[in-house]
């Protein structure tokens, strides 16, 4: 669309003369890290059980430009249902709730962590093994379709995958 | 008390942030303050490595402030009730636990994010600590959600973890009233798309000593290392033994 695509050039040519606190030479993940104008998504991880129980995607958003953007959705192939979610909090309850879209701030970063934000993936498709990558696509209200390659990882590794990938003062 | 809009505040800050792990350890450090009469003393989950060597810790007094959990200002006791366990037993909770460090906790298999870390976390934890440690300690798990999690389901979903994990399912009304009975609130079903649900139950997993009591409470954010720091300090400490 002529629309999207003049907005690509003009995020493009912001892209270029870059913000506040952004993008601090992180580690490329393995085949996690894919760009859409200001938009990289990074640490991006899948953890999984058996098939017939939901699996949860986590994963680092940048926002490199001084535009804001929004997360509206996310598809993958291993999954027929992939649903933005987050959980609140009541006293010292738990609860997660669908949301229909997420902010990605100019200049920010958006990241779904366990006790946050996660995609809740449904009816997967075949069962997932700790290695495997998921491919995925995220998309944005300005940058559109970004690919990305999920790493597979079991429960226990999460939290430390996510801020080793998370941490570049570390 | 926190406001549910200051709540939701601050996980969009954890999330929006860069510093979102540093931000999400005064989070669940907070969140127990809501907790009523929680002490926050014990709550650096970086402090004392070498205290992390559980084979060398000793035995005896315990101070509140080495433990990484959160501790009560005032005790629990172990609830009364009797749920079935996964091959359709019925489980005493009191007497089955007896004399056993205890973690239980109140989840449902249909939750892809705080559940299954929880659990992971202690199972890894758990398979880090001396086998001595590790024949003292039970782990319970009640289902908030016995209309999906049948027995069948909920021991192959806790079989992902340990399969010593003991998987509870009882009434919901019976499940709420122990939560109630330990300052939890009560499960909540939310309903989401196409007929599916979210549940709403308590993060936290109690920890009841050696005395039947629970001193310690360990909300959602505790991390492996803090697991394996505690559990060897919850077995050993005899100044809350019974």
């Amino acid at each position: 669309m002529p629309c999207r695509a003049r907005v690509a050039s003009v995020l493009g040519a912001l892209a270029l003369v870059s913000t506040i606190g952004c993008g601090s030479g992180q580690a490329p993940q393995p085949g996690g890290e894919r760009s859409g104008g200001g938009i990289t998504v990074s640490g991006a991880y899948v953890a999984a059980l058996g098939s017939d129980v939901p699996a949860g995607m986590y994963f680092t958003i940048e926002n490199s430009g001084s535009i804001p953007d929004t997360l509206v959705a996310i598809s993958t192939t291993v999954a027929r249902r992939a649903e933005l979610h987050r959980e609140a909090t009541h006293g010292n309850s738990m609860i997660m709730a669908p949301v229909a879209e997420v902010a990605v701030p100019a200049g920010g970063t958006l990241r779904f962590a366990p006790g946050g934000y996660h995609v809740m993936l449904t009816g997967l498709t075949r069962t997932l093994a700790p290695g495997d990558t998921v491919v995925a696509t995220l998309e944005l209200r300005h940058a559109g379709r970004v690919p990305v390659g999920a790493e597979v990882v079991s429960y226990a590794d999460l939290e430390q995958k996510l801020s080793e990938s998370a941490a570049p003062e570390r | 008390m926190i406001s549910g809009e200051r709540w939701n505040a601050m996980v969009a800050h954890q999330t929006a942030s860069r510093h979102g792990r540093r931000v999400r350890r005064i989070r669940w450090v907070m969140a127990l303050a809501v907790f009523a009469g929680v002490t926050m003393a014990g709550c650096s989950p970086q402090k004392d490595a070498s205290a992390s060597a559980d084979s060398t810790a000793s035995a005896g007094h315990v101070s509140v402030s080495d433990y990484h959990g959160a501790v009560l200002g005032t005790p629990l006791a172990k609830p009364d009730f009797t749920f079935t366990d996964t091959k359709g037993q019925p489980f005493d909770f009191r007497a089955a636990t007896s004399g056993y460090v205890t973690f239980l906790y109140f989840g449902y298999t249909n939750c892809p994010d705080v559940c299954p870390v929880h659990m992971a976390n202690i199972a890894a934890a758990l398979k880090q600590v001396s086998p001595d440690v590790r024949r003292h300690v039970k782990v319970v798990f009640v289902t908030t959600d016995p209309d999906r999690d049948t027995p069948q389901r909920l021991r192959s979903w806790l079989d992902n973890f340990d399969s010593t994990f003991v998987g509870l399912r009882g009434p919901m009304d019976e499940v709420n009233r122990v939560q109630a009975a330990l300052n939890m609130e009560p499960a909540e079903k939310v309903a989401e798309a196409d007929g599916n649900y979210a549940v709403g139950h308590s993060a936290l997993v109690v920890a009841f000593s050696l005395d039947n009591q629970a001193h310690v409470v360990y909300p959602f954010g505790v991390q492996k290392a803090d697991w394996a720091h505690d559990i060897p300090l919850l077995v050993r400490d005899t100044s809350r033994a019974g």
